[in-house]
């Protein structure tokens, strides 16, 4: 699993890719947490590389959604793939998060 | 040829071990034709039932034992999972209402949603068995009224 940072203006990306499960997930929360100590108002993960994802990686994003809501921030989730919408779907997340097809459409959203 | 492959595996109770878990569930249910989402599911719930072995029954100690088992049959995957620490309590185990968005809660949802039989035996002297049946499709018998155990 790998975990990589980047910057479009304010809004903070976070390409995650590989397997997201109990074994690595602590360290995406901690990466989350990180972003949450800075405040960061607008963070859009990209889950385009991402393969599975458990209860544990969901559990992380979840985390990371109400600790943003707290402060005013916003979360978006981008490039979910088939398999990974599908775990979306059956633990019905697909609606309480705010998910992009694209990164673009996505980045596009946070001006509004 | 008969397409049976049964496997047995005996794991240590690290997280690390979860991919190596995934891809042997993978296996056996590709080769019993489940369709690709349900393989990736069953693999899913086995792996979220693994997780909370290490977390529950072992308490996060990575050195114990957990032995998976994969029986194919005709018309279902059987999978156990066998752990020696703290003994289950199926009765307190209850999925969080998925209306209440918060962490942690989501692995039981996962395998009662995925799998059609959840039984907990805790007969033994020590640890519990988890067993699970997934139905291929034209057999399928939906038993999720609760966790049965022994």
């Amino acid at each position: 699993m790998k975990i990589e940072e980047r910057r479009e203006k304010d809004v903070v990306i976070v390409d995650l890719s590989g397997e997201v499960d109990f074994y690595n997930s602590s360290k995406v929360r901690e990466k989350f947490i990180n972003l949450v100590k800075q405040k960061r108002k607008a963070i859009l993960i990209n889950l385009g590389e991402v393969t599975y994802i458990d209860s544990s990686g969901l559990a992380t994003l979840i985390e990371l959604m109400q600790k943003l809501n707290g402060y005013g921030g916003k979360l978006k989730l981008t490039g979910l793939n088939q398999s990974v919408r599908n775990i979306f779907e059956v633990s019905k997340l697909i609606d309480v998060f705010s998910i992009y097809e694209e990164e673009e459409e996505a980045l596009k959203t946070y001006n509004r | 040829m008969k397409n049976i492959q049964n496997i047995r595996l005996s794991l240590p109770s690290h997280p690390r071990f979860l991919s190596v878990i995934r891809m042997a569930i993978s296996q056996v249910a590709g080769g019993m034709r489940f369709d690709e989402e349900e393989v990736k599911n069953i693999a899913l719930a086995v792996d979220e039932a693994c997780t909370n072995v290490i977390k529950y029954a072992y308490q996060s100690k990575h050195n114990k034992k957990i032995i998976l088992t994969a029986t194919v049959k005709r018309d279902r995957l059987v999978v156990t999972i066998r752990d020696f620490g703290k003994k289950s309590n199926p009765e307190s185990f209850k999925p969080r209402p998925l209306k209440k968005v918060r962490p942690g809660g989501l692995g039981l949802y996962f395998i009662k949603k995925i799998m059609d039989e959840v039984k907990y035996d805790t007969s033994s002297k020590l640890g519990t068995t988890l067993r699970l049946i997934k139905y291929k499709n034209e057999n399928r018998r939906k038993k999720r009224k609760g966790c049965g155990y022994r």
